[in-house]
């Protein structure tokens, strides 16, 4: 397991939002807290006063206006997540990365004793005050889950590891965080290194059969920059008799989706690659949009020399 | 291996004095972060600074690099010093060939909320190119040949040749 999505979710009072500053810090992860989502969703087109609607804790109703701006929020964490190691401070994490595999689940509980303790504190409130604090803001975190994402909150099963801060301060917990991944890393990758580290897996996360060894390199080659891809993902009608029977086609070995773009890897001999040839030419000729490489037997092996692989 | 000469010494260095012209005209009245790629850009950044006329900031990153199968995912194995949130961002190139390493860089500064990011390499393959990347300033264009010098290795030799040579079976 290669962790490099953090997602913390936190009860209300329980210091969460320090652990999760302090993680992001130690592990030089980017950390997507309340502010960076603000800057972010500023430069994508929000005013400020819409900004309170991609709370978890906002009291505005969960109408369209307020769920597309969460599914645009989501949609910008997700392609973050896809260009750097993050630590997400709540926004429904757990579930936004839920099964991803290289995702870790943190939650962060406590005592309600010691949260209304904490919470009297740093709002300079009385008992009831802090009580009130702190169901009013549970509850509101338990509907956003629900309503964005229909889960539930409080299932355990969805989180990696879960902390009781009535037992350990900040440091304490950040080292415990780190020792863990470091654990998982070690016990996955040990009980399933075939499947997680020698077979590479298309975007959708299936493992496909590959034709030759070198189209298997040149995925794991994309996977080590994570560049997401597809494996003869599309085929494309080349020809049809007059039956409209077709007569030739062609489906390029890979796809990859972020650059709207298809590759197709000829190692073989020359022969073949005359015949590659002439159907990407007639590819391009018929579907003239179509954005298609070739790479030829010299340029992959230029490659991998590149790499110091030859 | 024997190495066959590609670019001259001379022709380097009067090319990364025109590309220091045209970024201190870019950048005038700017503080740009230069973003040295280690190890192969070292070089070229080092004589490309001595021609800015502008003030600016020097950084370096420097990432794992793929070595087969078991290679996991890439890394940023040193990170920038300084934050380059809303800052105008050079990144310094030895080379762009694949993309796939310049790509994966650019998605990761664009993250960071910089008011531009631009490309500047000394030498650009776009022939072997994977990746459509926009390079901004380019030093030479170069057809599909493997080559060494001025900061780039074959296995770690060569780095330090004057020139830019092309290293054959």
């Amino acid at each position: 397991m290669d962790v490099k999505i953090i997602t913390v979710s936190r009860e209300f009072g329980c210091r969460g939002t320090e652990v999760a500053e302090k993680l992001a810090k130690e592990l030089k992860f980017l950390l997507i807290n309340k502010s960076y989502i603000n800057d972010l969703m500023l430069k994508n087109g929000l005013e400020e006063d819409q900004l309170e609607s991609l709370e978890e804790s906002s009291p505005r109703p969960f109408n369209e206006t307020r769920k597309r701006y969460i599914e645009l929020m989501n949609k910008l964490i997700l392609e973050l997540a896809e260009a750097s190691p993050i630590v997400l401070l709540g926004r429904g994490g757990q579930y936004l990365f839920k099964n991803h595999p290289s995702a870790f689940h943190i939650k962060i509980i406590g005592s309600i004793e010691e949260r209304v303790r904490a919470v009297m504190t740093q709002y300079k409130l009385d008992r009831v005050g802090a009580l009130k604090l702190i169901t009013e803001q549970d509850r509101r975190r338990d509907l956003y889950i629900n309503r964005v994402f229909g889960g539930d909150w409080n299932d355990l099963s969805l989180y990696s590891l879960t902390i009781n801060m009535d037992y350990f301060d900040v440091t304490g917990s950040v080292k415990m965080i780190t020792r863990s991944i470091k654990l998982a890393n070690r016990d996955n990758s040990a009980f399933s290194d075939v499947q997680t580290l020698e077979t590479p897996k298309d975007a959708t996360g299936s493992i496909p059969h590959f034709a030759h060894s070198s189209e298997e390199e040149f995925a794991k080659l994309l996977d080590f920059y994570r560049i997401r891809w597809l494996y003869e993902s599309k085929t494309f009608i080349l020809g049809c008799d007059s039956e409209g029977n077709i007569t030739s086609a062609f489906t390029p070995d890979f796809y990859l989706p972020d650059y709207d773009l298809y590759i197709e890897l000829t190692t073989q001999k020359q022969r073949l690659v005359n015949y590659k040839n002439r159907k990407i030419r007639r590819l391009r000729e018929l579907y003239p949009d179509i954005n298609i490489k070739m790479i030829y037997g010299r340029d992959y092996k230029n490659i991998l020399r590149k790499f110091g692989l030859i | 291996m024997r190495e066959r000469l590609l670019i001259p010494r001379e022709d380097i260095l009067r090319r990364i004095e025109e590309l220091g012209d045209k970024i201190s005209r870019d950048y005038m009245d700017k503080e740009p972060v230069l973003v040295c790629i280690l190890k192969g850009a070292a070089y070229f950044t080092v004589d490309l600074t001595r021609h800015l006329k502008i003030p600016f900031i020097l950084d370096f990153m420097s990432m794992s690099k793929y070595s087969g199968s078991d290679s996991g995912v890439v890394r940023i194995t040193k990170d920038l010093d300084i934050d380059i949130y809303e800052r105008d961002t050079i990144l310094i190139e030895d080379i762009v060939d694949t993309g796939l390493t310049l790509g994966y860089l650019l998605r990761n500064l664009r993250t960071r909320g910089p008011i531009s990011i631009k490309v500047c390499t000394l030498l650009d393959c776009p022939v072997r190119r994977i990746v459509d990347i926009p390079v901004d300033y380019k030093g030479f264009e170069i057809p599909d040949v493997y080559v060494v010098g001025y900061g780039l290795d074959y296995r770690e030799r060569y780095r330090n040749l004057l020139d830019i040579m092309v290293l054959e079976e």
